[in-house]
C-alpha cells in the first residue's frame, strides 16, 4: 500500500457486494404478489435499480418520491428497513454487502435486488384442471360472441390450446433471460414492474404467435370442431 | 298485508334505489387505477356487480372471500364503510338509495356500483410513453425472433398497437350494450387484475382468429429498414 500525502477526497467509502443479481425473475407466487400490492413496498424495487443502497440512501429516495405521489407518506428509515425485511423475505431483495466508511469501525448493510428485471406473473392457471376448464368456457363463450359464432366452441380443445400456448410462453421467458445483452437490459430496468410486466405479456403473446403459427391454428380448430359433431 | 306467517316472513325488506349505472366505464385516472389495484378495495367491485347492498352485506361477503384467498383478512364493518367512502371519492361506487326495514323507522345506507362494467384504459400510445413502450417492445421482439439486423419502425409498432387499443374498446362497448346479463358475467367475476388481463387475452386471441393479417402487420413493423 503507498501512502501519499493527500487524503483522497473522492472516496470516502467503499462497497463490498458479495450477490450477483440474476437477469430476469419472474414473481408468481401469492405471497410474493401480496407483498408487492403494497404500494409501500413496491416503490422500492424502482430505487434499487441504481444499484446497491443503504438503509439511509433508500429512505431518503423513498421519502423524494412520497413528496409527489397521493399513495406514499415519508417514512422513517426504521419503517423501511422493516419493508425491506419483508421484501428479503420473499426474495426480491437481498442483503449483498457491506459500505466500508473511511475511517470508521462500523459498517453499513447494503441492499439489492436479486435480479435486474423482474416480471410479476399473475396466477398461474393449471390449464387441463377444474380452473381451467372455467377459464376456458368463459374464454370460448365470450370469443364465440365477439365473433358471432352460434356453435359452442370445444371448451376441452380450448384448455389444451391454452395449455400448449403456457408451455411457450414460459421457453419464451426462459428465452429472453438467457438472450437479453445486460447492457440492453438496463434499458428495460428503467420503467416500473407494472409497466414491465404489460410489455413481457404483449411481447410473450405476439413473440409465440409469429414463431408458431400453427398455435393460432389450433385455436381456430376449437371452433369448428364442434361444427362437425352437430 | 295477510297474517300468513310465510308471506310475512318473506319481505322483511324494501329496497328503494334512486340510481341508474352506466353501462360500461372506462377507468383512466391514476388514482382510481391504484385504487383498483389494491386487494382490499377492489374486491368489493365484484361483490357489488349484482344489485345494491348494505353495509352489512358488503362486509359479510367480503369476508366470506377473504377467507379463500392469502390477499386479505377479514373486516370490520367500520373498515369496509371507509372503504366504501375511499371508492365513493373516485366515483367507482355510489350510495344508491335506503333499504327500508318493515316495521323500523331507520333505514339502511344502499351502495352500488357507477358503472356494469369496469374497463381499464389503455396507455395512450401515440403519446411519448406510448413511443418508450413501442421501443422496449420492439427491442425485446428483435430478440425473441432472432432478428438481427432488422430495424423495426417504431412509429408503426405505436399505430399498430392504437389501432388495437381502440378496436378493443369499441368491441367492449357493443359487448357491454348488446350482451345478455350471462356473458356479461364472464367479464365481470373477478379480481380487476385477472379482468383486465383476461379481457385482453380474449379480444386479442378473439380479433387474431377474426383476421389473421393483424399479425402480418405486426411483423412488418418488426421488419422495416
Amino acid at each position: 500500500m503507498t501512502k501519499t500525502g493527500t487524503p483522497q477526497q473522492h472516496k470516502k467509502y467503499q462497497d463490498i457486494i458479495d450477490f450477483k443479481p440474476a437477469i430476469l425473475k419472474v414473481l408468481s407466487d401469492d405471497k410474493t404478489h401480496k407483498v408487492l400490492a403494497n404500494p409501500n413496498h413496491e416503490v422500492i424495487i424502482p430505487i434499487l435499480r441504481k444499484g446497491p443502497m443503504t438503509v439511509q440512501e433508500i429512505t431518503k429516495a423513498f421519502n423524494e418520491i412520497s413528496k409527489k405521489s397521493d399513495v406514499i407518506e415519508e417514512k422513517s428509515d426504521k419503517t423501511i428497513y422493516r419493508y425491506l425485511k419483508t421484501l428479503e423475505e420473499v426474495g426480491v431483495v437481498v442483503a449483498a454487502g457491506q459500505r466500508v466508511v473511511m475511517g470508521k469501525t462500523a459498517t453499513e448493510k447494503l441492499y439489492m435486488r436479486t435480479a435486474r428485471v423482474f416480471e410479476i406473473r399473475f396466477k398461474y392457471i393449471d390449464w387441463m384442471g377444474e380452473e381451467g376448464n372455467e377459464w376456458a368456457e368463459r374464454f370460448g363463450t365470450l370469443v364465440g360472441y365477439m365473433l358471432n359464432i352460434d356453435q359452442i366452441p370445444s371448451v376441452k380443445c380450448i384448455q389444451e390450446f391454452f395449455a400448449k400456448w403456457n408451455k411457450a410462453r414460459f421457453a419464451a421467458t426462459e428465452k429472453l433471460a438467457s438472450i437479453v445483452p445486460e447492457d440492453e437490459m438496463e434499458i428495460i430496468t428503467t420503467s416500473d414492474l407494472r409497466e414491465l410486466t404489460e410489455t413481457f405479456a404483449r411481447v410473450y403473446i405476439f413473440s409465440t404467435l409469429i414463431d408458431q403459427p400453427e398455435l393460432l391454428e389450433q385455436l381456430h380448430q376449437c371452433f369448428k370442431e364442434r361444427k362437425n359433431v352437430k | 298485508m295477510t297474517n300468513s306467517e310465510t308471506s310475512y316472513q318473506q319481505k322483511k325488506y324494501q329496497d328503494i334505489v334512486d340510481y341508474i349505472p352506466e353501462v360500461f366505464r372506462v377507468i383512466s385516472d391514476e388514482k382510481t387505477l391504484k385504487i383498483l389495484e389494491d386487494h382490499n378495495y377492489n374486491k368489493i367491485i365484484p361483490i357489488l356487480r349484482k344489485r345494491p347492498m348494505t353495509i352489512q352485506e358488503i362486509t359479510e361477503a367480503f369476508n366470506e372471500e377473504a377467507k379463500k384467498c392469502y390477499w386479505t383478512e377479514p373486516k370490520q364493518p367500520k373498515t369496509i364503510y371507509r372503504y366504501l367512502r375511499v371508492l365513493e371519492d373516485v366515483g367507482l361506487v355510489v350510495p344508491a338509495g335506503r333499504r327500508v326495514v318493515m316495521g323500523k323507522t331507520a333505514t339502511e345506507k344502499l351502495y352500488m356500483r357507477t358503472a356494469r362494467i369496469f374497463q381499464r384504459k389503455d396507455i395512450e400510445w401515440t403519446s411519448e410513453q406510448g413511443e418508450q413502450w413501442a421501443k422496449r417492445f420492439a427491442m425485446l421482439m428483435g430478440f425473441m425472433l432472432d432478428s438481427s439486423g432488422q430495424e423495426p419502425s417504431v412509429t408503426c409498432i405505436q399505430e399498430f398497437f392504437e389501432k388495437r387499443s381502440k378496436a378493443k374498446m369499441v368491441a367492449l362497448e357493443r359487448l357491454a350494450k348488446t350482451a345478455s346479463d350471462d356473458i356479461l358475467e364472464l367479464i365481470n367475476e373477478g379480481e380487476w387484475e385477472e379482468l383486465v388481463h383476461f379481457v385482453d387475452w380474449v379480444f386479442i386471441f378473439g380479433s387474431l382468429m377474426n383476421q389473421p393479417k393483424i399479425l402480418e402487420q405486426l411483423r412488418d413493423c418488426l421488419k422495416k429498414p
